[in-house]
């Protein structure tokens, strides 16, 4: 049955087609209204990608279950009084049906019990230490015990050997790897200038449950704003982002369900001088929409929002073929029109939808929508505007123009100055695009939280975590390739759980090594020992029986759970099947992940950029020849014109080109939605030189209907497109840049540019001012919603640090070396020969008695000797001090830096060879050094002062300090 | 160290039979406000589950403006602990060996010090916060800790005996939650007499 037969019927029956057609509305409606919609972003991941996987760790771990109560004092530091209610607070919220564990008290209210606590458990925590000189433990035992503050004496009783210190040095170490800033001091989780405590909820509701997430958010905000006290309150955490998100998308999805139909009808009853039929064009793409969004909501199960989001642009896409058939009906010769517009049509619909269609091979579920979306809606919009529209829009008897004339005479374009103008353009682009295109594929382009969330986030982590580290999680951390792959990253500083609470394997081994010791004749030795130095007499209890019974205890019944002080910090750091590790540095991680077969993600923006860029790169490239290839193929089945097929595809390519040269010049980079809207771009742009084509064909007609055609459904697209960048959300936005920017192109290139160069014909430039407008609107009138960042400036930076001096070749320092509980002051004299990479180094005691004497280069102690006298540790430790100098004096000179870099807020970080630089100050100068090696902070060095003569040496591997001062 | 004179001043009123709103008034008016203090004491233990008595004998100096306080125990043992410029020091006076760790990096180290100070200033404002303080005896005045206060987690009370002319604290008295007892008696004393960074060396 051929369309002209199929017109005729319809007519004929136009009544029972119209009722169908409401009765599949209103059920569309229905349906749509009942859906399911999704916000999270985790939709938008390819099944089996890295984001994906981390994303789906990241839930794992319970990170994204988490959130943070955080309290702000006006006073200086929190009262008793707030305290009390924030208990009160944390008792109330832990009887929530949402809410799994409210965690306030991390620590129990009396210290000293939940310090008596861990010698129980020191039997499975560490090897046993040597026991075999109690005289000095009692020494220093006795040192202890002078210090005039309460609760020492039960301390030191219950610890002569100063295993607690260790473990709480593991704290220490777990507290600066994870870079929240703590007052230890307190049972609750109080910050470092005690204006701040925070309460961490874990929530008992399914990821996806933002309806339930919502109630408990309302919940918590309601209660704070009563909080007494000038006491303030502030939720920080993933699910207040995705229910931010929520609200934004369905803010800019309100305003954009209204502003679009709204404005199409308006625009259509001013071009088509009040003829009310004009109201039918937008209808029927409406209605396609609303039933292709009923059928995805029922076969997804769960439509994306930003999804709908993107179908305001596609309704300015649909409009179009609505325009070019109401045009067809309107005119004289309303059948003819109509079968003539059925190869164009069908091939500007048709690329699109193949464009659209293809998007169902990515494997992001979101993207997968948006193309299932576009495809359906367009397709049913074509043959709804093929079958219905002729039957609600009569033809027009009085051979009015259906569209407005040009008012007065435009200015003309020759042939040799589209030529020109093409030329320039065309250069003037590629040297932009190839020199200042940025790609940011970065994950908070894709979080539109409001405001209030990003600020009320940037106050915590300026209160509690100042510097985020990176964060790796592993599935089943104590599987054979997960401990494969912590030996692996050694050198990145990992702080595990089980540094904190050892693994069953190691639990054991460490059990048994006490149970190996004789501890009733340990006991004796050491109570010999204290009655010889007073602590004990022979007729009273044993001085140290309270840790000779804690120990007993813990081997007769070793706990099964780590000690209160060490718990919480386990259960931070471990979620079921999944352990998050902090990690120090993450040089070599990279390459350690790719060999390892562990089930392992890298948190970090770095890693999410790499996995966003990598698992999107991919898919784009798959997709773009293939988006090239269907729309070649319908090109030559309907164009049949080489002429043709090269004005279409001039102006896909010309449109994505210039696109990206425009969006470069003003600034902008090209995002992940804007990389997806960019093969979206190839689908549209491509309509445009098919109706060139066939515009070619009537040799550019003057009076031909497609030039009008072509300028006001540009003109829908657009402003569709552009009320995206009235969005909230960068997801939206991003995407309704480069729809807007791409349109706007791809219309002038085919209406204006492209012609005179095919047809040699002169082209009246009829509908310029409104497309200027539109074109003005979408670029000028719509803010960023993301702030500017800061740019690279390499070889700036290069010529600062090249202007440093070069340092000293003889350095003097007074040296004190810090070693558990000795300071050693010394001083240090150096000859530093940079040509050779050698310094000679001397260190003698304050009154000037040689100790030491090494020649050493970065990499090792060359030759040289400590003198005899002193001790075999400090021997050793003296070699350190000559390696640690070499380091320093030989590796901080600029020549040796790596020229990766980037500049950053007016300093400069950037690693080399395991060794951390901060270069900051105005000129450029070393501020920061550390240098990591086997997973231990070998040394740090920090500038203490502006002139750069202190230095502090930090050896936190070894607990050993060293403070240098430049003499 | 004007809340060093202030305490003693609020005590050092309490005369046999007085209240504890006339001895505070007392001591204000009888109090030598202190910039520095420089003198001897004697630092007794009393360990109540071992029945042992530890005395140490030593110096210890105070500046109210740095809020630094050396404490260097001469017998029976040689060593000292300094709290001084944010540093706390720990020296062996017979190895000659010191310590020093920074209330930066260890929190622990930053509660002792406040704890520390804390107890040798007798901050009257900060000991009200967690104790209640009653007369007990004519020129003692003893501070119980209140039961959801900091000082209970370690202490049950705290007693200062003031001296006859009531311009400074004789005796201080520690009762700890586990029975046993912290006497400080400080002995000829020197204030306001300016200190050197040599006063500080170990």
């Amino acid at each position: 049955m051929n369309l002209s037969r199929l017109l005729q019927i319809v007519s004929a029956h136009r009544t029972i087609v119209w009722t169908a057609a409401v009765v599949l509305f209103v059920l569309a409606l229905v349906i749509a209204i009942r859906g399911r919609y999704e916000n999270g972003i985790d939709g938008i991941f390819a099944k089996g990608s890295i984001s994906q996987k981390t994303m789906a760790l990241l839930q794992e771990s319970g990170l994204s279950d988490k959130l943070v109560v955080s309290f702000r004092s006006d006073s200086e530091t929190l009262s008793a009084e707030q305290i009390a209610w924030i208990d009160g607070f944390a008792d109330d919220l832990s009887e929530m049906p949402q809410v799994r564990e409210a965690l306030f008290r991390i620590l129990p209210e009396d210290l000293g019990k939940s310090m008596d606590e861990i010698v129980p458990a020191l039997p499975q925590l560490m090897p046993p230490p040597d026991f075999s000189n109690p005289q000095s433990v009692c020494n220093d035992v006795f040192r202890q015990l002078m210090i005039p503050a309460p609760g020492v004496v039960s301390f030191v009783r219950s610890d002569p050997y100063g295993l607690r210190t260790r473990i709480m040095e593991r704290l220490q170490a777990l507290r600066k790897a994870s870079g929240v800033r703590l007052d230890s001091s307190k049972t609750y989780p109080a910050s470092a200038d005690q204006r701040h405590a925070a309460i961490k909820i874990t929530l008992n509701v399914p990821h996806a449950d933002n309806a339930a997430t919502a109630v408990l958010l309302d919940e918590i905000v309601a209660r704070t704003r009563e909080a007494p006290f000038d006491l303030h309150a502030a939720v920080v955490g993933a699910a207040v982002h995705t229910l931010g998100n929520e609200s934004v998308v369905k803010r800019d999805l309100r305003l954009l369900g209204w502003l679009s139909p709204l404005f199409l009808v308006a625009l259509f009853m001013i071009v088509f001088r009040g003829d009310w039929h004009c109201v039918w064009i937008p209808v029927i793409p409406l209605g396609a929409l609303l039933l292709s969004t009923a059928i995805l909501s029922v076969v997804t199960g769960g439509m994306q929002f930003f999804v709908l989001g993107i179908g305001g642009s596609i309704l300015g896409l649909a409009v179009d073929q609505g325009i070019h058939i109401y045009l067809a009906c309107r005119t004289i010769g309303r059948r003819e029109n109509l079968l003539a517009l059925v190869r164009p049509l069908s091939l500007a619909a048709g690329t699109s939808i193949a464009v659209f269609a293809l998007m169902l091979l990515l494997k992001s579920p979101a993207l997968q929508q948006l193309g299932a979306l576009s495809a359906m809606g367009l397709l049913f919009s074509l043959v709804a505007g093929f079958l219905l529209l002729p039957t609600l829009v009569p033809a027009d008897k009085t051979d009015r123009p259906a569209v407005a004339r040009a008012s007065a005479v435009r200015r003309f374009m020759s042939r040799r100055n589209a030529i020109g103008i093409l030329t320039a353009l065309s250069i003037g682009s590629l040297v932009l695009c190839t020199t200042k295109l940025r790609f940011e594929f970065e994950i908070s382009r894709l979080d539109g939280a409001p405001k209030q969330v990003w600020e009320d986030e940037a106050s915590y982590a300026a209160a509690w975590v100042p510097h985020t580290p990176p964060i790796l999680l592993v599935r089943q951390p104590d599987s054979p390739q997960a401990q494969s792959l912590m030996e692996r990253i050694d050198a990145c500083a990992p702080v595990r759980h089980s540094d904190s609470w050892p693994n069953a394997a190691l639990r054991a081994e460490n059990l048994a090594a006490w149970r190996a010791i004789d501890l009733d004749a340990t006991e004796d030795s050491l109570r010999h020992a204290a009655e010889a130095a007073g602590l004990n007499r022979s007729d009273k209890p044993d001085f140290f029986a309270p840790f000779f019974d804690g120990i007993r205890d813990g081997l007769a019944n070793p706990p099964a759970e780590a000690p209160s002080w060490l718990g919480t910090a386990c259960r931070q750091l471990r979620n079921g099947d999944v352990s998050i590790v902090f990690l120090g540095d993450t040089d070599g991680l990279e390459n350690a992940l790719a060999a390892s077969d562990a089930d392992a993600v890298l948190l970090s923006p770095d890693a999410f950029r790499h996995a966003l860029t990598t698992d999107f790169g991919r898919q784009l490239l798959m997709l773009f020849p293939l988006a090239c290839a269907a729309v070649l193929l319908l090109a030559i089945v309907i164009l049949r014109s080489w002429k043709g097929l090269l004005l279409a595809f001039s102006t896909v390519f010309l449109t994505l080109l210039f696109t990206c040269a425009l969006l470069t010049e003003i600034g902008r980079p090209i995002t992940l939605m804007g990389a997806v809207a960019a093969m979206l771009l190839v689908g549209l742009s491509v309509d445009y030189g098919v109706f060139a084509a066939q515009w070619m064909k009537e040799d550019f007609a003057a009076d031909s209907t497609i030039p009008k055609a072509i300028a006001l459904s540009a003109a829908t697209t657009i402003f569709t497109s552009a009320l995206l960048l009235f969005s909230k959300h960068p997801v939206l936005f991003d995407i309704g840049l480069m729809l807007s920017i791409g349109i706007s192109i791809a219309f002038l290139l085919a209406r204006f540019l492209l012609p005179p160069i095919c047809g040699k014909k002169l082209i009246r430039t009829s509908a310029m001012p409104l497309l200027l407008f539109v074109c003005a609107l979408a670029l000028s009138s719509c803010a960023t919603p993301y702030p500017k960042r800061a740019r690279m400036y390499p070889s700036e930076a290069m010529r600062e640090i090249a202007m440093q001096p070069a340092p000293p070749e003889k350095i003097c320092a007074k040296v004190t070396l810090n070693f558990l509980w000795i300071d050693f002051p010394m001083v240090i004299a150096s000859n530093v020969d940079y040509s050779e990479r050698v310094i000679k180094i001397v260190g003698m005691t304050s009154v000037g008695t040689e100790l030491f004497h090494f020649e050493a280069s970065p990499e090792k102690v060359l030759s040289g000797e400590p003198l005899p006298i002193m001790p075999k540790m400090a021997s050793k430790l003296s070699e350190n001090i000559a390696l640690d100098m070499a380091r320093l004096l030989l590796d901080n000179r600029p020549a040796t830096l790596a020229a990766k870099y980037s500049w950053t807020r007016g300093s400069l970080r950037f690693k080399r060879r395991g060794q951390n630089f901060l270069f900051a100050g105005n000129p450029l100068s070393l501020w920061r050094k550390s240098v990591w090696k086997n997973g231990l902070c070998i040394w740090s060095v920090e500038r203490l002062d502006e002139e750069a003569k202190h230095w502090l040496f930090n050896d936190n591997g070894n607990f050993m300090k060293l403070d240098i001062e430049i003499l | 160290m004007r809340t060093f004179l202030a305490i003693i001043l609020l005590f050092a009123t309490a005369l046999f039979g007085e209240s504890l709103e006339e001895f505070t008034q007392r001591l204000r008016e009888k109090m030598i406000p202190v910039e520095t203090y420089n003198g001897e004491f004697i630092q007794t233990r009393e360990l109540n589950a071992l029945g042992m008595t530890l005395e140490f004998r030593g110096k210890m100096l105070y500046e109210k403006d740095t809020c630094s306080i050396l404490w260097r125990v001469e017998k029976p043992i040689k060593g000292a602990f300094r709290i001084h410029k944010g540093v706390i020091a720990h020296w062996d006076g017979d190895s000659g060996k010191s310590l020093e760790a920074s209330a930066e990096r260890y929190s622990w180290v930053k509660v002792v010090q406040e704890r520390l100070t804390e107890w040798i200033k007798l901050d009257l404002r900060k000991l009200e916060e967690y104790t209640d303080l009653s007369m007990a005896g004519e020129r003692r005045i003893r501070a119980v800790a209140k039961e959801d206060g900091i000082l209970k987690k370690v202490a049950e009370a705290i007693e200062i005996e003031f001296t006859e002319d009531l311009t400074r604290a004789e005796t201080i008295t520690i009762e700890e939650k586990s029975g046993d007892k912290l006497i400080i008696r400080f002995q000829e004393p020197v204030l306001n007499k300016p200190l050197t960074e040599k006063d500080w060396e170990f």
